[in-house]
């Protein structure tokens, strides 16, 4: 009796003195296993495989899916579609809603108004924003394309066009999400107190150099966050291609997701399927890991 | 007032100014227009009078618009999978989060970090298995919950709360345990009452996720009487290929409103937040 209440006071001072904490995390732990862990471990698994969904049995067939991948033609298409969407968007909307910070922090009145209004689009579900973009961009009634008649240009086919199809995607998008990022900006601008940048300019510093040396550093682990929150976000894209253009013109806007998409509830190729989404989780890794490590490590959890 | 750039000149403002309402124009432009040509006739939609006000006010497409889809149906689903989403986010992902920020217990930063590697594992990587999961083994293929059983719980909640936790004091909660209050009893006794802020934010952020959610459920519900909102729109915009771009308009229009009227409401707490998320250090 006596040895076992001393085991249990040893295990219970390593299991630390708030042991209901357990009971609180229990919850999460059996949605995560349920949900993240084992479906994680189906999908490697199924990535190996070669599984009609229609049939009961699975295939297993080592690493073809994989060299499948290599080989489609398709899969080189959405991988090159889903960088191009990537490069364009996520600089554009850093770029953008830092500069939208900066303009909003230099206004002094109607700042609420501004930054309720520019945030709209965040709001609104993706699936209406493609649609109404849709109309925006189409080549004949279009408002784009009206504007561009009216102010002498020519017509764009901004959705019709393989070369247009993707960036217009992208400009999209930037319009979505800078209202976001904007706020999270002029939240860290408005910390700065002002007296720093009195004192700086006392000390002959000029506009530039007040930014550069105070106001980016500040701003400097907003923008590594929103990098490589984008980019994770860059290589989800599926609604809009899917809703505006259905991956075309000439597949120019199918995405990985969308192909994946397609090979799982279209060609009820589920391994193949399954394959592509690891391959993707693999990418998006090897991506954030590379911007974080180019951005610097001042993220700081 | 803190953090502005002075700018010497009158010019230099009213530059900045008129900047800040061309973008605002940018970026409600499209709204304004999808609402005010929701009422316009047909054929003043499409073509070169996009642009232009409506010259005749109908609201004939709202009336195609309820008799296309099951406009009540797909709001009581959108509202269904958003609630179910939402609260159990607001119980068990803020019990998670103070857990893992006030109380201590052995394995505790190591889940931490596992839930903050959820945050860079993108969807697609369980998407399928997912989907195989909630079809043949729960056989929830075409049902409301297939749709908000993944959602139920978030790393983004969770770390959320978890830094807001973080940062009350905890005289309060001490000096409940102190009057023999279990852990339990003081988180919800006391702690949830006081964190109304980040609850409602948590709230305003996965309600509008949820409401927004658009590849999951497109893959779980087959029958269009349990299409969510944003499903039913898949079917409007079949439909406006045939004259039926008003209909389409006018469902965009009414389905903007939920989300737009929460955020309205509470704005203030969700500005604050969303600052808050990007800059905890």
């Amino acid at each position: 009796m006596i040895p076992l209440s001393n085991q249990w006071r040893r295990v219970s001072k390593k299991l630390g003195p708030d042991k209901s904490g357990y009971l609180f995390v229990l919850p999460y732990v059996i949605f995560f296993c349920l949900f993240i862990v084992y479906p994680f471990g189906l999908g490697t698994v199924m990535g190996f495989c070669q599984w009609d969904i229609l049939g009961s049995h699975q295939v297993f067939i080592g690493l073809d899916n994989y060299i499948r991948q290599f080989r489609d033609p398709e899969m080189h298409q959405a991988l090159f579609n889903t960088i191009l969407y990537m490069v364009i968007s996520v600089p554009g909307r850093v770029v953008l809603s830092l500069a939208a910070a900066l303009l909003l922090n230099m206004a002094i009145r109607g700042r609420g108004i501004f930054r309720m209004l520019y945030f709209m689009p965040m709001v609104t579900s993706s699936a209406i924003i493609a649609l109404i973009w849709t109309w925006l961009y189409s080549t004949e009634g279009g408002l784009l394309n009206s504007l561009l008649l009216r102010m002498g240009f020519d017509k764009i086919g901004w959705l019709t066009d393989p070369n247009w199809a993707m960036p217009s995607i992208a400009f999209m998008k930037i319009w979505q999400r800078v209202g976001y990022f904007m706020i999270m900006f002029l939240a860290t601008l408005q910390t700065i107190p002002r007296p720093l940048y009195e004192a700086a300019q006392i000390d002959g510093a000029n506009k530039w150099q007040r930014f550069w040396y105070i106001t980016f550093p500040l701003l400097n682990p907003g923008i590594i966050l929103i990098t490589i929150l984008s980019t994770i976000w860059a290589f989800q894209l599926f609604v809009e291609p899917f809703l505006m253009t259905g991956g075309g013109p000439l597949s120019s806007t199918l995405t990985l997701v969308m192909h994946l998409y397609n090979m799982a509830f279209i060609y009820f190729d589920m391994g193949y399927a399954a394959s592509i989404g690891i391959t993707l989780g693999v990418i998006v890794l090897a991506i954030s890991l590379i911007e974080r490590k180019l951005l610097g490590r001042e993220i700081g959890y | 007032m803190q953090g502005e750039l002075r700018i010497p000149k009158i010019a230099g403002k009213i530059g900045v100014y008129i900047i800040l309402v061309v973008g605002a124009i940018i970026f409600v432009g499209p709204f304004l227009w999808n609402v005010y040509s929701s009422f316009k006739v047909s054929w003043e939609i499409m073509g070169k009078q996009s642009l232009q006000l409506p010259t005749v006010l109908t609201g004939v497409h709202y009336i195609e618009l309820f008799e296309a889809i099951p406009v009540a149906q797909n709001f009581l689903n959108s509202a269904i999978v958003t609630l179910a989403v939402v609260s159990s986010n607001l119980l068990f992902s803020s019990m998670t989060g103070y857990a893992l920020a006030k109380l201590r217990f052995f394995g505790r930063d190591f889940l931490f970090i596992i839930i903050i590697a959820t945050l860079v594992l993108p969807f697609q990587v369980v998407f399928i298995p997912l989907y195989i999961l909630i079809a043949r083994g729960f056989h929830l293929a075409n049902t409301l919950a297939g749709v908000f059983l993944p959602s139920l719980m978030g790393a983004i909640p969770i770390f959320f709360f978890r830094q807001f936790y973080t940062t009350i004091p905890t005289e309060l909660i001490d000096a409940s345990r102190i009057d023999g209050c279990s852990h339990f009893g003081s988180f919800f006794r006391i702690v949830l009452p006081n964190s109304k802020s980040a609850l409602i934010t948590i709230a305003i952020l996965a309600g509008t996720d949820s409401w927004n959610l658009f590849l999951w459920p497109l893959v779980v519900i087959k029958d269009t009487h349990k299409f969510t909102v944003q499903l039913a729109l898949t079917l409007l915009q079949k439909q406006a290929i045939n004259m039926g771009w008003g209909r389409l308009l006018a469902g965009c229009a009414l389905f903007s409103i939920p989300p737009l009227i929460l955020v309205l409401v509470l704005q203030r707490y969700f500005m604050e937040s969303i600052a808050l998320t990007g800059l905890k250090r």
